[in-house]
């Protein structure tokens, strides 16, 4: 430790080693209307290759050679480009202000250029603007983010409607997401069917596949850097959405004007849609974002960030005589609960750091209780599972400018993992029943899992890199990994138009999830790496082209990758998350081992009033495991040969936005029958190889509308969608099934009709099938 | 729960989820022999010998029936005795005549049939474990349809420093359906999860000593007895009930606890979707089936007419 804290202390007093006839701008990017921070918002000087971007907190830092005056531009999508003249004598804070609104292909600014996708330093990421995935068809009338994210190359939904990510040949336990730098781990509600994340209260939503930085680590496959809107420093804003399935509204504004804000977002199912029908089932969800942010000083800031979102189904039966009451109570709740504290503070101009203090909490609860009360009985039965995860995270990062063109990101990370694998509580009581009243396995497990890393991102002409190592660590009961991550990525600029990328990563993952992956009920359990389950491991080699054209409007890559994953887990064969977590070690096959390899191709339209992309894949993915599929290698549940997604959107109007997004893949594996016998008297099918055969082709059309209009006492927009606008009947899962013959009889007392089963046939099940639905939203 | 399960699948799946029945070209495997054989020590009052029947696997979309094999050689070996065994066509099995299998013996089948692979496989009769006491409770509760139900309880004690198997099973003239909250069998894989909304309770409930190994154990089940409504209220019919206490092999418990499994992920779950299918466990080389021994410990019941109060 003392070590790395004298590399750090050495790499700080760098910085004045660079300060002579140099001068530093530098400050945060703001939306003049709101105040709130802009992410990822280009500074440069123009007919240059002087140029930054700000950081995930808006900041910026640009150090330039002394002059009597320097022209800056600044430039953000959707926002009006600025351009200011400085005059540069001593090192300068400046924040700088956009106005939103006018897109900069409609303004007539010459002389610079957008930093493009070839001099990003970065190859497999995915940028969502929020403003256009708000205009894109939607389910329910509900936004959401993970959809849109399935529309881009490498990403597979994993089923209809699903908002599950599987990045490129991964499993969604492999995916780190971040909301505001705090993991969450179970990120969907109703069913998996959308995600967690309200997009009234999401500002930027970045997707990294591969070329991982070094500050990102703990999962193998990607990285969903998620962060929360501030709310406006200015004025008092309220919005809201009324849906099919969901409402939300959003509350945010000054606390004390221009220095502290507040945002908070709550959305819930409004129509008790079950209890409607009076069945007995009950499902409710909500989730809470909240956000308060508050400067306190020119220097320093702090952000409280707050998230909890539940679901809950309850079937619920009840008898009621005047000698009976009988209960039965079935619960299955689940969520997650998030706070964290952060701290922003700018050492120098040069240097910027970030302090994040969090826990999260994943939680997953199973409850039975039933009860039968008569004259002579009182009979009280419960049984209770409990599994979740908690983190107590410490987190202290740097982004230290040396110059325009060296860069260095540093930081620690400390997360204190306690896992409850499982709580079985079984309580029983009455006059014909024994007295239990018993606790199995309330054990919970802690872990540390530690890392430090150091980033630098060095610009030369044609050359750019971003060199980075992790050094992470994992103590469990006196069980310790260490772990040396390095990460690599060239960019080579072949023209002004044209980059060649490579990038190479190693990533490890110290926390392992069982999970179910059928049709509904989500049932996530987070299992820590233990003495005989070993951390699992990948690595990721990519090489891509990316080039721009047209003024930066039009951005095309193809990226190829190789991914080999080792360590891995899956059921033994026939057993499931349920009852045996708690020898959960017993019934998992270790150390399986995966390969994912694929060519990705991405189109995008960035700007103007036609704008979207097009994303094509083509991929391989499987897995290997010594006792299943008899040691042969099987290809991944949702290995995908060829997939394509399409999103569009076009501006009719000022206030009229029509959308489409169309699915392409071909089908996924599916494990079948080939064979069948007759034992004990049951009908036995043999199973071929694990996922041999695949199911029918997919493809769906989805399109959107949305009629906006300024009203006097602000603004209100219609959003109506179809989903599956053809009809198409997309395989979900093929099940075989005796067919059903109506036979007529004559059985002495006349003619009748009767079921007789016949020849066993393959079926395929499909979900949603044309629907259309709409939301009204507002702003005022 | 009918009703409820319905409404809860159409209003997830958005009232539009559908089904179509499409054709797949699936590979032609070549047919392997089937044996079917469990084998008790001489047990009163219904001692067996060996039986074994033997089929043979088909294609899955074939339609022809599977007829039953009857001119197999069949031949049971054990320490330096090898018995062939006949058809018997009447009972539609191989069987020994007056030879019963012998506790902790190590028994080895073996069958050759022309156009097949002659098959083989082994087991050994596991060591009796008997209940200590028993107790039934004809009317333990009701559902919320208002059947009844009731209430087993087997207490035995389960031998140290081995490794125990075990099967209980309740019957009339037919199985019952029986279920239960002890940990010891909701732990199970193969046991129908809570959520779990069309799966039916099993005939059969099986379970290992992974969590009472050498103690004492109280084990409750539950079954629906067969009942009847009058204009006076409800009633318990008269019946005879057998409850047989089994302690089965390993590879018997793997086959029926793996079958169980195959069962349930034949049948789907509407909000679990199918799940990954499951093989049924066999310890029949070169085939399928099973071969396996137990020793039971059977109790009868008689329970009179009862007016549910």
């Amino acid at each position: 430790m003392k070590k790395i804290i004298t590399i750090i202390v050495f790499i700080i007093s760098l910085g004045n080693c660079f300060a002579q006839n140099r001068y530093t701008i530098s400050g945060y990017v703001y939306d003049n209307k709101s105040k709130e921070v802009l992410i990822g918002a280009n500074i440069f000087v123009p007919n240059s290759k002087i140029a930054t971007i700000s950081n995930e907190y808006g900041f910026y830092s640009l150090t330039l050679s002394a002059k009597d005056s320097v022209k800056l531009i600044v430039s953000y999508i959707g926002y009006k480009t600025k351009s200011l003249k400085i005059l540069l004598t001593q090192n300068k804070r400046i924040n700088l202000f956009l106005e939103s609104g006018i897109e900069i292909d409609e303004v007539t600014v010459t002389g610079y250029k957008n930093k493009s996708i070839v001099e990003r330093n970065e190859t497999g990421v995915v940028r969502l603007q929020m403003k256009k995935i708000k205009t894109l068809p939607n389910l329910f009338g509900e936004v959401d983010i993970m959809k849109s994210l399935q529309l881009m190359p490498g990403v597979q939904s994993g089923g209809e409607a699903k908002s599950s990510l599987y990045v490129r040949g991964g499993s969604p336990d492999q995916n780190l997401i971040l909301l505001d730098d705090v993991p969450l781990y179970y990120v969907s509600h109703f069913g998996g069917m959308f995600s967690i994340f309200n997009a009234d209260a999401i500002n930027d939503v970045k997707l990294i596949k591969g070329g991982f930085p070094a500050r990102y680590g703990s999962r193998l496959s990607s990285v969903l850097d998620i962060r929360m809107r501030e709310g406006n420093m200015q004025k008092y804003h309220v919005q809201g959405t009324l849906g099919l399935l969901s409402s939300k509204i959003s509350f945010e504004g000054p606390i004390i004007k221009n220095k502290t804000s507040f945002i908070i977002s709550v959305r819930k199912n409004l129509l008790p849609v079950f209890k409607l029908f009076d069945v007995g089932v009950t499902y409710n969800y909500y989730d809470i974002n909240a956000k308060i942010n508050h400067k306190l000083s020119q220097n320093d800031r702090i952000f409280f960030s707050f998230y909890s979102g539940n679901d809950k189904v309850k079937i619920k039966n009840e008898i009621k005589t005047s000698s009976i009451n009988q209960k039965d109570t079935r619960s299955v709740k689940w969520g997650n609960t998030l706070a964290a504290l952060r701290w922003n503070h700018i050492f120098n101009s040069k240097l910027f750091s970030n302090l994040t203090l969090s826990y999260t909490n994943y939680n997953y609860q199973n409850n039975i209780e039933s009860s039968y009360k008569s004259d002579s009985t009182d009979q009280n039965i419960t049984n209770n599972l409990y599994s979740g995860i908690k983190d107590i995270n410490a987190k202290f990062d740097f982004d230290y400018y040396i110059n325009p063109n060296i860069k260095l990101r540093y930081g620690i990370n400390s997360i204190y993992h306690i896992f409850t694998p499982n709580d079985i509580y079984y309580f029983q009581e009455g006059p014909n029943i024994s007295h239990i009243d018993t606790s199995y396995n309330d054990i919970n497990t802690n872990a540390f899992e530690n890392a430090v890393y150091l980033e630098s991102e060095i610009k030369y002409n044609w050359f750019n890199t971003n060199f980075g190592v992790r050094f992470s660590n994992y103590d469990i009961k006196n069980q310790k990994y260490y772990s040396i991550e390095p990460r690599l990525l060239f960019n080579f600029i072949l023209t002004e138009n044209l980059s060649l990328k490579y990038s190479f990563s190693t990533m490890k993952q110290y926390v392992h999830l069982l999970s179910y992956s059928g049709v509904g009920m989500p049932s996530d359990f987070w299992m820590p790496t233990t003495k005989n389950v070993v951390p699992e491991t990948s690595y990721q080699n990519t090489l891509g082209i990316a080039q721009s054209f047209f003024d930066n409007k039009y951005e095309f890559s193809i990226n190829s990758y190789y991914k080999i994953m080792s360590n891995l887990i899956a059921f033994k064969q026939g057993e499931s998350f349920f009852g045996n977590i708690e020898s959960w070690e017993n019934v998992i096959e270790k150390k399986g081992t995966g390969n994912a390899y694929g060519l990705e191709l991405l189109l995008q339209k960035m700007q103007g009033k036609t704008t979207g992309w097009i994303g094509i894949t083509l991929s391989k993915a499987d897995r290997n495991f010594a006792n299943l599929n008899n040691g042969k290698t099987f290809p991944f549940k949702y290995d995908r040969l060829f997939d394509v997604g399409l999103a569009i959107t076009h501006k009719i109007k000022e206030n009229i936005t029509l959308s489409a997004t169309w699915t392409y893949g071909s089908g996924y594996p599916i494990t079948l029958a080939t064979e069948k016998y007759t034992s004990s008297g049951k009908e036995v099918y043999v199973y071929d190889d694990i996922n041999s055969f695949k199911m029918r082709d997919y493809h769906r059309l989805d399109v959107g509308i949305n009629f906006n209009k300024k009203t006097s006492w602000g603004e209100r927009t219609w959003t109506i969608s179809i989903f599956n606008l053809y009809n198409r009947q997309n395989p979900y899962y093929y099940y075989f099934e005796r067919e059903l013959n109506f036979v007529t009889i004559n059985n002495g007392y006349g003619i009748s009709t009767i079921n007789e089963k016949g020849d066993l046939k393959l079926y395929q099940q499909s979900f949603f099938s044309f629907f259309p639905s709409f939301s009204y939203s507002f702003k005022f | 729960m009918q009703k409820k399960t319905l409404f809860f699948l159409l209003l997830i799946f958005i009232l539009i989820s559908c089904t179509k029945k499409i054709s797949i070209d699936l590979p032609k495997k070549e047919p392997k022999l089937v044996i079917n054989s469990f084998f008790i020590p001489f047990t009163l009052p219904y001692p067996e010998s060996f039986k074994v029947k033997v089929s043979q696997s088909s294609p899955l979309l074939d339609t022809s029936t599977m007829n039953a094999i009857t001119d197999a050689t069949v031949i049971i070996s054990s320490d330096n005795q090898i018995d062939t065994m006949k058809y018997n066509d009447s009972l539609k099995y191989y069987d020994l005549g007056f030879t019963f299998p012998e506790a902790g013996k190590n028994y080895q089948l073996k069958v050759i049939k022309s156009g097949f692979k002659t098959v083989i496989s082994n087991d050994v009769v596991p060591s009796k474990v008997k209940m200590t006491s028993y107790e039934i409770n004809p009317i333990a509760g009701t559902n919320d349809c208002g059947d009844i139900y009731s209430e087993i309880t087997i207490n035995f004690n389960d031998p140290p420093n081995e490794e125990n198997f075990y099967e209980v099973e309740v019957s009339e003239d037919t199985t019952f359906q029986i279920f239960s909250n002890d940990n010891i069998i909701t732990s199970e894989s193969y046991y129908p999860s809570l959520l779990s909304f069309d799966a039916e309770n099993p005939e059969y409930l099986l379970f290992n000593d992974n969590y009472i190994n050498g103690e004492k154990h109280q084990l409750k089940v539950f079954y629906y007895p067969r009942q009847y409504d009058e204009s006076d209220g409800r009633y318990i019919n008269s019946q005879v009930i057998f409850l047989h206490f089994r302690s089965v092999s390993e590879n018997y418990y793997k086959y029926k606890t793996s079958l169980l499994q195959h069962l349930y992920r034949q049948q789907g779950d509407i909000l679990y979707g199918t799940g990954e299918p499951v093989n049924v466990f066999s310890n029949i080389e070169n085939g399928y089936g099973i071969f396996a021994g137990y020793q039971e410990d059977t109790e009868t019941i008689l329970i009179k007419t009862i007016k549910v109060e």
